[in-house]
């Protein structure tokens, strides 16, 4: 682990810092772009090979089911002073699909997601110093080329906005008492250290090498009419103010030396010896900036969440066996598609069940457990989850099968893909992990696919794991309510309103219909609509022949 | 320090920083990199060396030139303070003394003089042996210093100065012809003890012409080379020689009378003949005779006319002394 000379890494994902990022190689690609405008995209391409805290979880069983990178894309937005932020996307996926293993960690990031929503002051400096970030970025990686022809202004440009970030790290964040102190305590550090003293001194250079006193005299026209100099006075207490006779031999030294001859060269070499002083600070903010969107994009999800009226927490955590609580639980993928996210409230009595979900068609099952699954994330990665309430339990692992595709290369028809499915979720589960199953067994005759669904749920329950799994089985799910031959097995069904609709609420026992006629009916597939279907093609044939 | 970029109150890792910037880059990066910027800075340094030599071999080169003139231009002006020194005060006032006696003389008449000291025998003779200048010219070109000296420069010794001196033995034509024949035929080397005035006026000016100033501005070396030559050119001798002359010989033509000129230009006319004592400030002989070419010969008047009549002047002249 490489840390910054300053001996702090401003890490605000986890309360031991990491250096996440190849310091080496993006100090190269971060010099290269300070000298030539342009980088080819370092800060993304250091946050795309930078690791992650050590994680339990395997993203490939559950990310795409989940929708993950989506979610991501769509929910996490930082928008400061009107301008939308475009985010390391593929970073906060990566950050999110592995959650730590260390439950320190993960206090750690609720404690500064926390303090951000209940501190509009610290979320304000966050904002700025990210804001500040982003110009850092944007000049670096030659966003701005085009207008800047000057590359020492250009240059300068980078180091003011460089001494505006120490400057707002070190003097923001005083009230801070989660892990933001770090920005503090890094900001204080970069502070006093020599290169920003040479940083400061040299912008100082720039705008005030010297001062001239001017007398003016105006007529009653109000025109000037003359001027005169009182008197030049250099700014000898900088080090960087030389005499121009100094300066004369400096540029005949630097042509000597292969430079060009000129006044500019001097600068950009002074320019070039301050950067070089700050790189290893300025590596950070790498890193830095990706950790600030964790938190600033949690809080835009908070933002859209109260945008429509639903709210978002962060979970408490409880042991396994411990009451589970989702309280206004939604499915945020529902508001991004423009749909109206109905909340429901989530109850077990402990957390290691496994809890059959059953009810009529389009009746919520699939969102509720999306929803179940992005809680997990978001939680066991210190963010918001979207519920009011929630009670969570730290699981090991994730494993979600919600989507049956067929693929053009499949060998097994679709039980043989989920008899697959079923060893593959064996293969790979810890106990404890959470396991949410979408129509587990759908694909074969309802008699022997109960078989195979009984099966798997006996020996999920060895594993005390959190699992969630729907199922059209009813009356099978019924007989194993009745029988609780298996213990941890709880029921959720659907609940139905007086007219027979799905609620989109999940109440204890397992439904008495999947009411296949209700949507059959909604959906036109009725008796008499497809009769006259069948009678309309007839007579258009034979209207054709005539 | 290893830079003229780095100060003393700057930080010695800044100071560092800066002296890898401008190139003095670690050993390892060094031997890595012998790349174009150094060859960029061999190649310039050799210029910048050869530049300097250029330069320098220039202005050495200046330098030794400039020493050069500055020799030359000392060595002239010694030459110019020699012959400034050579001249006498009198020898420097000749002309403010000659020009008052002619520029009176052409002014007015007042009648024939000839003095006492030139009544015995053989005194005219022997008056007219001390060194002389002559002038001989148009009445109204004596009026300023500027006519004075543009009539010295056109005034001769001619046939009147030389048969004044070396008359002939009668006013007879082929007498007074024969004597201006044999006058003019080794005229040259008759009487040089009188001598144009323009040998003064000419000489001396050029003499006390500003050579110092000349020679002060003169930039360069050719420059002195040339005012040299010039200075060169000046005939002190003869002009010292004209400026220590004794008497003041002149003759001053009146206006012409009506009727035609001959073909050398010679018409009846009047002369006013003039002999001064410069050392003794006296008119020793003054004369007013009247020149006619009508009493010549034909044949001789179309050639001779002038010069015959200058002789004869001459004779006249004397005759007018008595002698």
């Amino acid at each position: 682990m490489v840390g910054s000379p300053s001996g702090l890494i401003p890490d605000l994902l986890h309360p031991a810092p990491i250096q996440r990022i190849d310091v080496e190689l993006t100090k190269i690609a971060m010099t290269f772009a300070f000298a030539s405008g342009v980088s080819g995209g370092l800060f993304a391409d250091a946050l795309d090979k930078a690791s992650i805290a050590p994680s339990t979880w395997q993203p490939s069983v559950y990310a795409a089911d989940l929708f993950l990178h989506e979610f991501v894309a769509r929910c996490f937005h930082v928008r400061i002073g009107g301008k939308e932020a475009t985010l390391f996307t593929n970073h906060l996926v990566k950050v999110l699909e592995r959650p730590p293993a260390d439950p320190a960690v993960v206090d750690h990031r609720r404690t500064i997601a926390g303090e951000l929503a209940a501190s509009a002051e610290l979320r304000g400096q966050l904002e700025q110093l990210y804001a500040a970030l982003c110009k850092f970025r944007a000049l670096l990686e030659g966003a701005s080329a085009g207008r800047k022809w000057d590359a020492n202004r250009r240059q300068l440009d980078i180091l003011v906005v460089v001494k505006e970030i120490v400057d707002c790290m070190a003097q923001g964040f005083g009230s801070a008492r989660s892990g933001l102190t770090v920005l503090r305590a890094f900001g204080q550090r970069v502070q006093q250290s020599e290169p920003y003293r040479s940083l400061s001194d040299l912008l100082r250079y720039e705008e005030h090498l010297s001062t001239v006193s001017l007398k003016v005299r105006v007529g009653a026209d109000g025109r000037i009419q003359a001027f005169e100099i009182q008197s030049v006075q250099e700014n000898q207490a900088n080090p960087f103010v030389t005499s121009p006779f100094r300066r004369w031999l400096a540029r005949i030294e630097l042509f000597l030396r292969g430079y060009k001859f000129g006044e500019g060269e001097i600068m950009a070499r002074l320019i070039d010896a301050v950067f070089e002083g700050l790189e290893d600070d300025l590596v950070q903010f790498v890193q830095l900036i990706a950790d600030i969107e964790f938190y600033l994009g949690a809080l835009g999800f908070r933002d859209m969440a109260a945008a429509a009226g639903l709210a978002v927490c962060l979970p408490e955590f409880a042991r396994a066996g411990e009451t589970r609580t989702l309280a206004a639980l939604f499915n945020p993928l529902l508001i991004v598609h423009g749909g109206r996210a109905v909340p429901c409230n989530l109850a077990t009595d402990k957390h290691a069940t496994t809890v059959l979900v059953t009810g009529p068609n389009s009746g919520g099952k699939t969102r509720l457990l999306q929803a179940i699954g992005i809680a997990q994330i978001l939680g066991q990665s210190g963010l918001f989850v979207p519920a009011r309430a929630a009670r969570l339990a730290l699981s090991p692992g994730l494993v979600v099968s919600l989507i049956q595709e067929t693929k053009a290369d499949q060998t097994e028809g679709r039980l043989g893909v989920e008899l697959i499915r079923i060893r593959a979720l064996f293969e790979r589960l810890p106990p404890g992990a959470m396991v949410i199953l979408d129509e587990l067994c759908s694909g074969t005759n309802p008699s022997e696919g109960e078989e195979i669904f009984e099966l798997v749920v006996k020996m999920l329950t060895r594993l005390k794991p959190q699992a969630f799994i729907t199922t059209h089985f009813l009356a099978f799910a019924a007989r194993l309510e009745k029988e609780r031959k298996i213990a941890d097995l709880r029921f959720l069904q659907v609940e139905l309103g007086p007219d027979e609709r799905p609620t989109y609420q999940f109440a204890p026992g397992v439904a008495r219909t999947s009411l296949a006629g209700q949507a059959a009916a909604r959906l036109g597939v009725t008796g008499d609509q497809l009769l006259s279907l069948v009678e309309r093609n007839i007579a258009q044939m034979q209207n054709g022949r005539g | 320090m290893g830079t003229f970029l780095a100060t003393p109150k700057m930080h010695p890792a800044l100071v560092a920083r800066i002296e890898r910037s401008v190139g003095a880059r670690t050993k390892r990066v060094r031997e890595k990199r012998v790349n174009a910027r150094f060859r960029t800075s061999l190649l310039r340094l050799t210029i910048a060396v050869g530049v300097t030599a250029l330069v320098s071999t220039a202005l050495v080169a200046r330098r030794r030139y400039q020493q050069e003139v500055s020799r030359a231009r000392s060595a002239l002006l010694d030459t110019v303070h020699a012959q400034n020194a050579s001249l006498t005060a009198d020898e420097r006032s000749f002309m403010s003394r000659v020009e008052p006696w002619l520029s009176g003389l052409a002014a007015s008449y007042e009648g024939d003089v000839v003095a006492d000291e030139l009544r015995p025998a053989k005194a005219l003779d022997a008056t007219l042996a001390r060194s002389s200048v002559y002038v001989r010219g148009p009445l109204s070109a004596f009026g300023t210093s500027a006519a004075i000296a543009d009539t010295a420069s056109a005034s001769t010794r001619d046939s009147f100065l030389l048969c004044l001196l070396d008359p002939p033995a009668s006013r007879v034509e082929k007498v007074v012809l024969s004597k201006v024949r044999a006058l003019y035929g080794g005229g040259s080397n008759v009487a040089v003890h009188a001598r144009r005035l323009h040998d003064a006026e000419a000489g001396l000016r050029q003499m006390l012409s500003p050579w110092e100033d000349r020679v002060a501005r003169a930039p360069e070396l050719r420059d002195l080379d040339r005012i040299k030559g010039e200075l060169a050119k000046v005939p002190v001798v003869e002009a010292k020689r004209a400026a220590q002359a004794e008497l003041l010989i002149a003759a001053m033509d009146e206006a012409d009378e009506t009727g035609p000129a001959d073909l050398d230009g010679e018409r009846p006319h009047q002369v006013r003949a003039i002999v001064i004592d410069l050392r003794a400030g006296k008119v020793l002989l003054r004369a007013r005779k009247r020149v006619d070419p009508n009493w010549l010969a034909a044949n001789t008047r179309s050639t001779f006319a002038s010069a015959v009549d200058g002789c004869a002047l001459a004779f006249d002249v004397r005759a007018a002394a008595g002698r």
